[in-house]
């Protein structure tokens, strides 16, 4: 998404008229089916309005379309935590990790990846059930992976380190 | 052997018309020339209220006439939004972790003879490779400075100085002393209140001090205080706390926004895994 962005500028500094070039259409093009086309791997969870409203300007021929999705995801992950701060999920969290606490070990990480497994396993059986496409369910299994690791992989290896001795 | 013929792509893109289409490099990439009244909220302080809409008048919006204090070019609009998302203006944690991925060369090991050596060059009066190589702990501090200097660049309060300026000052006994010695340690409540500035340069200084005593490599994250105050910006620089979002997420399964915005951010700020892992106290040993 950044190296589109430095893209576009780039083709609007070598551009002398406000149109963009092929190859920006394309790699537009490319970001839609990447991130907003059907069952696509990162498919990204926005309305409906917001999807047409980018089908609309690419067919238009303006790349300027992306920028409102970044603002619609931020608005739709701001409510998201709306809902989270009254759900019992926080309260389980206020009771783990206490209030102002800012240092954790590796069992409180530990537990956070066993209440993981309970949910994406259930998840998983309905994947099952809903006929989806196997591929796009282990596409978003492995993104999970990778997200759970840049978070937790400090207090794993804090542990590896101590069992040296 | 048999050769297996790629399938046609089963979701064609909606729109009609291929991308080799000659119509739609023809078609001019027209700008609506329209004036737009500064209703909103400035666009790094929209992120977080949450009030921009979903068109392109939202750019628009950015390019109208503004007040002098209030306009933003492009650039430095991208600019408030790249540092919001990763957070390195009101997260030190994420300053911190990546300063310490850049500097990692330059941090202090626990070898005994390079500390004795450095010390011994340093009170020759000559400059070391190995002097040259480590930073001064006024340096180290001044590394971390530009995320708070930003922020409060207006502020007159001066900022305390280092322990080695202090521990100097009080070895040579040049500088008259503010507090006298009869006059006990009290906290000044009946004075004004401590400035923000002030108050973020002594927890930011705590905070690394904190880090460099503990040597064990256990990660600093953010309290539950500070993200029920600080809301979701504040949430997306933490560690486990983000992890229990991520949970409610999967719950109501619409983890994806959540996922690529992560994403997205370690790519701004290009904290790889690798480089998040790699580094321990411990390596130097």
């Amino acid at each position: 998404m950044s190296q589109f962005h430095s893209e576009c500028q780039e083709d609007a500094l070598a551009s002398p008229t406000n149109t963009p070039s092929q190859r920006i259409l394309d790699l537009a093009e490319d970001l839609y089916r990447l991130y907003l086309g059907k069952e696509s791997y990162f498919e990204l969870n926005v309305t409906h309005q917001a999807r047409v409203s980018v089908i609309q300007s690419l067919r238009s021929g303006s790349i300027d379309c992306f920028h409102p999705i970044l603002y619609h995801i931020w608005d739709l992950l701001c409510d998201a935590f709306t809902r989270f701060r009254s759900s019992p999920i926080w309260k389980r969290m206020e009771k783990d990790l206490g209030w102002r606490t800012a240092l954790h070990s590796f069992d409180t990480a530990y537990d956070i990846l066993t209440a993981f497994l309970e949910v994406v396993t259930k998840q998983e059986a309905w994947a099952a059930t809903a006929d989806m496409k196997e591929d796009v369910v282990w596409a978003w299994r492995a993104r999970l992976d990778a997200f759970l690791e840049t978070q937790l992989a400090l207090y794993f290896q804090q542990e590896d380190i101590e069992s040296w001795d | 052997m048999t050769i297996v013929e790629d399938s046609p792509d089963p979701e064609p893109l909606m729109y009609s018309g291929t991308s080799t289409s000659p119509t739609r490099a023809s078609t001019n990439h027209i700008v609506p020339v329209q004036l737009v009244r500064f209703e909103k909220t400035p666009l790094w302080l929209g992120l977080r209220d949450s009030v921009a809409p979903i068109s392109f008048s939202a750019d628009l919006i950015r390019r109208a006439q503004v007040p002098g204090f209030l306009s933003f070019t492009r650039e430095e609009a991208d600019f408030f939004t790249r540092a919001i998302l990763s957070n390195s203006l009101t997260s030190p944690v994420l300053a911190y972790r990546n300063a310490l991925n850049r500097f990692s060369s330059c941090i202090p090991s626990r070898c005994g003879d390079l500390h004795l050596e450095h010390s011994l060059s340093s009170s020759a009066g000559s400059d070391s490779s190995i002097a040259s190589d480590f930073l001064s702990k006024k340096k180290w501090s001044l590394l971390f400075r530009p995320w708070k200097s930003f922020m409060f660049s207006a502020s007159s309060v001066p900022a305390r100085t280092s322990n080695d300026e202090a521990f100097s000052a009080v070895s040579t006994e040049t500088t008259r002393r503010s507090r006298p010695f009869s006059r006990p340690i009290t906290p000044n409540s009946s004075s004004r209140p401590m400035s923000v500035s002030r108050s973020f340069d002594i927890a930011y200084e705590t905070l690394a001090k904190k880090t460099f005593r503990m040597h064990d490599g256990t990660p600093i994250d953010v309290a539950v205080r500070d993200i029920a105050r600080g809301g979701f910006p504040v949430l997306l620089s933490s560690l486990l706390p983000l992890c229990y979002f991520a949970l409610f997420l999967t719950q109501e399964q619409s983890i994806e926004n959540l996922v690529t915005v992560h994403y997205w951010m370690m790519q701004i700020t290009q904290l790889n895994l690798e480089e998040t892992t790699s580094f321990s106290f411990f390596g130097w040993i």
